[in-house]
């Protein structure tokens, strides 16, 4: 059998607010050659200007994949002609990229594999084209924004190992808020490369993917492509190495019609732009923007709070969503809930009831600011289910009344008066008047209890439970009053 | 303004110094500095004053040929930085001048738009690239012209002239709205009748400009511009670049059968006679001459054109034809359009220069010729740093290796013959590129040089170079101005000053 | 072979030279590389003492503080100067073309310059500027 060696090569557009080199709006979606200058159309006798927010976004996912940052990086021409590239060369690096040999953690049938990270820099994008029957059209409004390169060593085995990683840079870049991580709008591509070899004997002949439109057809399409190769090997002959393209709708990759040359990208530093020196201050202060990485979240949550894997997968799929769960929990423990407990009950209702509401309200987890079940909110609801003051048929109503009318969840449990008796003496004396209006149940039930027929008990004390329950309109406390009714027919 | 319009046609339809020129209607005439409408002696040395621009730097309202057909029609949407500061400053450009094609050359003729003659002799080359800027103020049409100066094209173009050519430091002046050539290696700068112009039209061009990331503000050491009275100035020791020692270190280094390039250093005798004569007058005016060597100097002009070529076939491939530019009727797909429109809108010249800096990039060539050009370039600037000293100037102390002091400035030519003539009188294009020995060094280390007009021998004027530390270039003014105060500088017959 | 170097450097660098045009292009492009030759003496020779890998212009290094900030700037020229837009007034300009865009969702640009830059291109429809067909 064969070992495979997958390496995959994302690029993620930065959440400038202008281009990588100039100071055009780096937006999608306007009209067509609105967001140009001469800078960005390559017109004669300018100059491009780097923008140092895209620096920083860069850096610090340099840092977030644990790469070697160095002391000095500069930029590079990369040349070749092509219509949608304004000066037929791309500003990108080469010699000195922003980041080297880093990694990054996945999490893969419960245990920890890391993936390196070759190299990461910055460069800048090229405008769009458009077919339209014998013409092609042009837009340069995507030309020059910023994007990150990421390049992995072929480290990867399996579409699912590939997936993964996908997923979790996703959320990474997502955590540092650098970028979207859409992969259907195309912030965030993926291209593939894989080979399949006899263990031992080194890298194969190696297929690049393109067209990889999701991390989902990540998978399928590596999938794919190591049987492809597998039955290739299996038959004597030796795969081709060649570009192909993914087609999702025959769910194959095939061999792409123009043979792409290889390009003499004839590199050499960019002279427009100065060397940039990377000191400890500059760099420290990139640091100071780090925040906690989703995988390290995930870790700290199943150790702090007891999660399963599952559950601190779901919570840390975003930041805010992690940040909401935790002040949540450290609220519900700050007013003296066991932490682990109210980790769970938390979870609980993030993964039902409030998922629902997000969804029915269509709100992105961005919008989680806006959000009026605020975590503060949720932790006083979870405080009065564990303490029985509310029930949980009540407490569902409560959630959604708190997110319609914008009020805390006391409040409104108040108002609408659906506050559990638990004070012992007045159940105490509910339970006594019960006893005394039903005297024959209780003594049956006391009568079951001596001759040990615990099933004839339960249900007879049911009985007198729910006559309790009825008798406070149902704002007894069910477990209290359980327990009252246990004493009594224990007292016979 | 009548008579002055006579004069300008005049001059004009024999030179052809411009591509463009409109005078504003506001115009009343060439403005004598500070007497423009009652402003008074305190308002800018600019106010008032017209100026040309070389055609390879952007001025919003004109075209932006560079000498170019592909380029023939295109109107920029945008003002360069430094023509910009000028307008600011109350000066107003009101042509655009004749260059060799995108910057290459150095005679003015590889233009494909039109010829312009030397206002000394027309039936020579006024000098290239920036021939048109320089012949426009040689002939009192413009008091002062901006030029671009990447192997010396500001420099060249003065001497054959007779006009003050100043090349800034490398980075002192925003090259936002210049044609690219060679973009580690140019500048703009400023051909002038007098070197006070050039020193007022420096103060106000230069300065760091966040178009252009290059650019660099004066460091507080920098020698002052503001010209000071000769008497206080102090005397210089001046370092003399022999010619002899060069021709023999170009013989060194070259292989011995190519006798133009033997011959590259060697200069005619009016030129030698010129050279050594002002040597002289330096020394009567109290400074002291020492002859110096830049050894590595003899590898500058085939690093200088590895390097230029290699940054000028990236630079020039934005000129596809598609964004902007002369197209053709018909292209089959983008590949053919792109190559239809480069191989019809380039000349000879410049296709050539791309040609070979697209190949000494290429994988397999670039360690044996870009990378090695780009060493001996750094030393070559590590040169020029042991004799001139780099950062605050310090009086002349010992250098590293004990047997040379550091100088203020260095004295060498600038191109090795007078203005040449057409055809059989001219000068071959491998010959000219060759004679660019003097002049490339200045590019190749980033460093100011000033051509000073010294005098006019069999007809034709003369100039030598100063080259100074970087950011220098108050004291290569001043050195100028004491110079030219004793030995004022000559002008073409039928010129005459509209400026004070 | 030279002339099969040259070729493949013509095809790079997108000019078209048929047979006729190498050979009248390679005595040129021949005599320059032989004069480039002349660098490789550089490697024996002492003056030049310390390699360097030369990765800038003059070895210049800046700070990351100094580049640009991220703010959005849609006008002509940020010369740092009073002046933007200097003249419009330029009769031979196509600047105020039909391509005028009234319904702009930034009121402060209107499109002048985007619009003034699609006039340069020799072929648009549209807003797009058109290329023919890519293979």
């Amino acid at each position: 059998m064969y070992t495979s060696y997958i390496g995959l090569e994302v690029h993620i557009h930065l959440l400038t607010k202008t281009k990588a080199f100039c100071a055009c709006p780096a937006a999608f979606g306007d009209e067509p050659n609105t967001h140009i200058c001469p800078v960005c159309l390559g017109h004669p006798g300018v100059l491009p200007s780097l923008n140092q927010e895209a620096l920083r976004m860069g850096l610090l996912v340099a840092r977030a994949l644990d790469c070697t940052i160095p002391e000095r990086t500069w930029f590079e021409r990369k040349q070749y002609f092509y219509p949608d590239m304004p000066k037929n060369y791309q500003i990108s690096q080469f010699a000195s990229p922003l980041g080297s040999n880093g990694g990054m953690e996945i999490s893969i049938g419960g245990r920890t594999k890391r993936i390196r990270i070759r190299e990461c820099h910055l460069e800048e994008d090229a405008g769009k084209m458009i077919h339209a029957g014998n013409v092609t059209l042009l837009d340069y409004n995507r030309a020059g924004m910023a994007l990150l390169e990421i390049v992995t060593e072929p480290d990867m085995e399996t579409g699912e190992e590939a997936e993964l990683f996908i997923q979790q840079l996703r959320r990474t870049v997502r955590y540092l808020g650098v970028c979207d991580g859409n992969m259907e709008e195309g912030s965030l591509r993926a291209d593939a490369n894989v080979s399949i070899n006899l263990p031992g004997a080194g890298l194969g002949k190696k297929v690049e993917i393109k067209n990889l439109n999701s991390s989902r057809f990540v998978r399928l399409g590596l999938d794919y492509e190591i049987q492809r190769q597998t039955e290739l090997l299996d038959e004597g002959k030796t795969v081709v190495q060649e570009t192909r393209l993914w087609n999702e709708n025959r769910d194959q990759t095939e061999s792409m019609r123009t043979k792409e040359n290889a390009h003499d990208y004839r590199f050499f530093p960019e002279p427009d732009l100065p060397v940039l020196e990377l000191r400890p201050e500059y760099l420290r202060s990139i640091d100071t923007a780090m925040v906690e990485l989703p995988f390290a979240r995930a870790q700290r949550l199943k150790d702090r709070y007891g999660l399963t894997e599952s559950q601190a997968d779901f919570l840390c799929e975003e930041r805010a969503l992690a940040d909401y769960f935790e002040q949540a929990v450290s609220e519900a423990e700050r007013r003296g809930l066991e932490r682990n407990e109210g980790a769970q009950r938390i979870t609980a209702w993030i993964t039902s009831d409030i998922k629902r509401i997000w969804n029915r309200q269509g709100l992105s987890l961005f919008d989680l600011a806006e959000f009026r079940l605020t975590p503060l909110r949720l932790a006083e609801l979870v405080l009065l289910v564990a303490r029985g003051k509310i029930s949980g048929k009540n407490a569902k109503q409560v959630l959604e009344l708190v997110v319609t009318e914008d009020r805390d969840p006391a409040t409104i449990m108040v108002e609408r008066d659906w506050e559990m008796i638990i004070d012992p003496a007045h159940l105490r004396a509910v339970v006594d008047r019960v006893c005394e209006q039903h005297h024959g149940v209780l003594q049956s039930a006391q009568g079951a209890a001596k001759n040990g027929d615990t099933k004839r008990r339960a249900s007879l004390e049911a009985y007198l439970v729910g006559q309790a329950v009825a008798h406070t309109q149902g704002k007894g406390e069910p477990t209290t009053l359980k327990r009252l009714i246990e004493q009594k027919v224990d007292e016979a | 303004m009548s008579e002055f319009s006579a004069y300008f046609e005049s001059w004009e339809s024999k030179i052809g110094a411009f591509i463009d020129y409109h005078w504003p209607s506001a115009f009343q005439g060439p403005s004598l500095p500070g007497q423009k409408g009652g402003t008074t002696a305190t308002s800018s040395p600019m106010e008032a004053l017209p100026f040309a621009v070389k055609d390879n730097i952007a001025v919003q309202g004109f075209g932006l040929t560079c000498g170019s057909a592909l380029l023939s029609q295109f109107r920029p949407s945008y003002t360069a930085t430094a023509v910009q500061r000028l307008i600011d400053a109350g000066a107003v450009p009101i042509g655009k001048t004749n260059l060799d094609e995108f910057g290459m050359g150095s005679s003015c003729d590889t233009s494909a738009i039109k010829v312009t003659n030397n206002p000394w002799d027309l039936h020579r080359v006024p000098g290239g690239s920036s021939g048109g800027s320089a012949a426009a103020v040689a002939a009192g049409l413009v008091p002062f012209a901006l030029g671009t100066d990447t192997g010396g094209s500001v420099r060249q173009p003065a001497m054959f002239c007779g006009v003050v050519g100043l090349k800034p430091t490398y980075g002192a002046v925003s090259r936002y709205g210049l044609v690219a050539y060679a973009s580690s290696l140019e500048t703009i700068g400023v051909l002038a009748d007098t070197v006070s112009r050039a020193r007022d039209v420096f103060a106000v061009i230069r300065g760091p400009d966040p178009m252009d990331q290059t650019s660099r503000s004066v460091p507080p050491w920098a020698p002052s511009l503001t010209a000071g009275d000769f008497s206080s100035t102090p005397r210089r020791r001046i370092g003399v670049l022999s010619p002899e020692a060069v021709e023999r270190a170009v013989a060194h280094a070259v292989a011995q059968s190519n006798q133009t390039i033997l011959r590259s250093a060697t200069l005619e005798p009016e030129v030698d006679r010129a050279f050594r004569r002002t040597q002289d007058e330096l020394r009567a005016l109290g400074h002291e001459l020492v002859e110096v060597d830049v050894p590595t100097l003899r590898y500058g002009v085939p690093a200088y054109y590895t390097i230029a070529t290699a940054e000028a076939s990236a630079n020039l491939a934005r000129f596809d034809g598609i964004r902007y530019g002369r197209r053709p009727e018909y292209a089959e797909n983008p590949d053919d359009l792109v190559t239809q429109v480069r191989s019809q809108g380039f000349g000879p010249e410049v296709q050539l220069r791309i040609l070979l800096g697209t190949f000494v990039l290429r994988s397999g060539f670039q360690d044996r010729y870009y990378l090695r050009a780009q060493r001996i370039r750094g030393a070559i600037q590590r040169d020029f740093e042991r004799l001139l000293g780099v950062g605050p100037l310090q009086d002349a102390e010992a250098g590293e290796s004990g047997d040379h002091r550091r100088v203020d400035c260095i004295l060498m030519p600038v191109f090795p013959r007078r203005a040449f003539g057409r055809d059989e009188e001219g000068l071959s294009p491998f010959a000219q590129k060759a004679a660019d020995l003097y002049t490339c060094g200045a590019n190749l280390a980033g460093l100011p040089a000033l051509a000073l007009p010294v005098g006019v021998e069999e007809g034709l004027p003369v100039g030598v170079q100063l080259v100074g530390a970087a950011f220098s270039e108050g004291l290569l003014l001043d050195l100028a101005q004491e110079y030219e105060a004793a030995h004022p500088i000559q002008r073409p017959s039928l010129f005459k000053s509209y400026w004070g | 072979m030279l002339v099969d170097d040259l070729k493949v450097t013509a095809r790079l660098a997108h000019i078209d030279l048929d047979e006729a045009s190498l050979g009248a292009a390679l005595p040129a492009f021949e005599q320059m590389l032989d004069y480039f030759a002349a660098m490789m003496a550089a490697d024996e020779d002492g003056a030049l003492r310390e390699p360097t890998v030369s990765t800038s212009v003059v070895g210049y290094c800046m700070g990351p503080q100094a580049l640009r900030s991220d703010v959005v700037n849609n006008q002509i020229s940020e010369n740092n100067t009073a002046h933007n837009n200097p003249s419009n007034n330029n009769p031979n300009s196509k600047a105020n073309s039909n391509l005028n865009n009234p319904n702009s969702n930034n009121p402060a640009t209107n499109f002048t310059l985007q619009n003034s830059l699609l006039n340069s291109a020799p072929d648009v429809n549209g807003r797009f500027i058109v290329v023919p067909n890519v293979l």
